[in-house]
């Protein structure tokens, strides 16, 4: 199976594939994460049509709410 | 606005950089901030707002100083246990300078309440510890057109960013627009948090306070700027404002502030009737099928109960053996406990809490559930 560079390291997924469908396979949840891929900010409305290929760099964050 | 000599000799340090110097500051003097919650964040960010000599500081809490408070929220004392949060505040930073005007809202700021709160303020600094009050305080400030400096934490991860739509940056919902299912994020009373974390993230966003009013540096805006204690990095994200926001998009399709509670799938106390204690098994099948949230299902029956049925994945460790055996449990996880039918893994979570878990919760209804409402290859017995 391809992998992508996740956080700095490497996860396995079936590439290419939309950004949104990997963060699902990833049980993450795509309103609730902030993505940057390949060094680019994306939108979460752009999620859906994002691809995401084999090698990709991905930075991905989730929400925290603690004050 | 002229400082005094008392003001000249206390902002000494700031009059000698070229990039303060007496007009940067006047400007300091003339700003005002609201900081929404006097916890964690909002103690370092108020004290050294007040110290660096911010004209006016807001401050809104609702809550009391608690015990548990005291291991982060440096703007309380053992002596304040029990009293309003904002007046300890109002104390401390008075204490730290006079000179800083400080007007406390003892209240919680609503729907109703924001716009009149934030408007008389030129920033807002957001140190909530929920996410109701952060769309709250986000769609109130793309409203206004008020920069919204950002933070928060959760155990040993912290978040900073200035949002604000009006300089061209993105808003919180261009980050998240929808909020995740009540539950699924464990608040830092539910999951805990170092408690210094608070004074770093905190000393940040009065960072971008200061270079706000001052007009200098490069803003956090369009940056999330994140940090690890534990492993002693910073990280940053670029953002984007989405074209799609539903408040500061193209095309917004919220103009007016909304019920945050119902946005966030709290339901209001009256209609939960259930045991808050308790999950479903469907609850139970969402956190065996996603490892990532974190949640554990343990089994507290007999050994011979569980040679009958049990569920896939699910390990064994029984009542009768749990005093003996509790320390194999990790005290800050969270656990889902299952039984028959739900009545020994509630007597399970009442051992547990006593031990000092704090996120244990019992399977209603037990293995019969599972096998009526999820896998009837589950035997019943």
């Amino acid at each position: 199976m391809d992998s992508v560079i996740a956080n700095g390291k490497p996860v396995a997924a079936e590439l290419p594939c939309a950004l949104e469908k990997f963060l699902l396979a990833q049980n993450l949840l795509p309103r609730s994460v902030v993505v940057e891929h390949n060094g680019e900010a994306v939108a979460p409305s752009e999620f859906p049509q994002r691809q995401v290929r084999a090698g990709d760099r991905l930075e991905i964050v989730r929400i925290v709410a603690g004050g | 606005m002229e400082l005094n000599n008392d003001e000249i000799r206390r902002y000494s340090r700031h009059l000698i950089l070229p990039e303060v110097g007496l007009a940067g500051q006047k400007k300091i003097k003339a700003a005002s901030v609201l900081c929404i919650g006097a916890g964690g964040l909002g103690s370092p960010i108020t004290m050294y707002l007040a110290a660096a000599g911010i004209g006016k500081i807001g401050i809104v809490d609702f809550d009391t100083v608690d015990y548990s408070n005291l291991q982060r929220q440096i703007l309380h004392t053992d002596a304040d246990v029990g009293r309003s949060k904002a007046e300890s505040a109002k104390e401390t930073i008075r204490g730290i300078n006079p000179h800083c005007e400080v007007v406390i809202h003892n209240t919680r700021i609503s729907s109703e309440n924001a716009l009149d709160l934030i408007r008389p303020y030129d920033i807002v600094v957001d140190g909530t510890d929920n996410f109701p009050t952060r769309y709250l305080t986000n769609d109130a400030c793309v409203i206004l057109k008020k920069p919204n400096v950002y933070g928060s934490i959760f155990r040993f991860e912290g978040q900073a960013s200035v949002f604000a739509p009006h300089l061209g940056g993105p808003c919180y919902r261009c980050l998240y627009p929808e909020p995740p299912p009540p539950g699924m994020v464990p608040s830092c009373a539910e999951g805990g948090v170092l408690g210094v974390l608070p004074g770093i993230i905190g000393c940040i966003q009065a960072n971008e306070i200061l270079k706000l009013a001052l007009g200098k540096g490069t803003p956090l805006i369009g940056r999330l700027l994140l940090f690890n204690a534990l492993d002693m990095k910073f990280r940053e994200l670029k953002l984007r404002r989405d074209p799609a926001c539903p408040i500061c998009g193209d095309h917004p399709t919220i103009k007016e502030l909304i019920d945050y509670e119902t946005f966030c799938g709290i339901v209001p106390e009256p209609e939960n009737t259930g045991n808050p204690d308790e999950v479903t098994v469907q609850d139970m099948k969402k956190a065996l099928d996603n490892p990532s949230l974190g949640i554990k299902v343990v089994d507290v029956r007999e050994p011979d109960e569980y040679e009958i049925a049990k569920v896939a994945g699910v390990p064994l460790l029984p009542l009768s053996e749990l005093q003996n055996r509790f320390t194999e449990l990790d005290p800050n996880t969270q656990y889902y406990l299952h039984c028959k039918a739900g009545v020994r893994s509630l007597k399970a979570l009442g051992f547990l809490r006593q031990q000092g878990f704090k996120y244990v919760k019992s399977v209603k209804g037990g293995i019969t559930a599972w096998s009526d409402e999820i896998d009837r290859n589950v035997p019943r017995y």
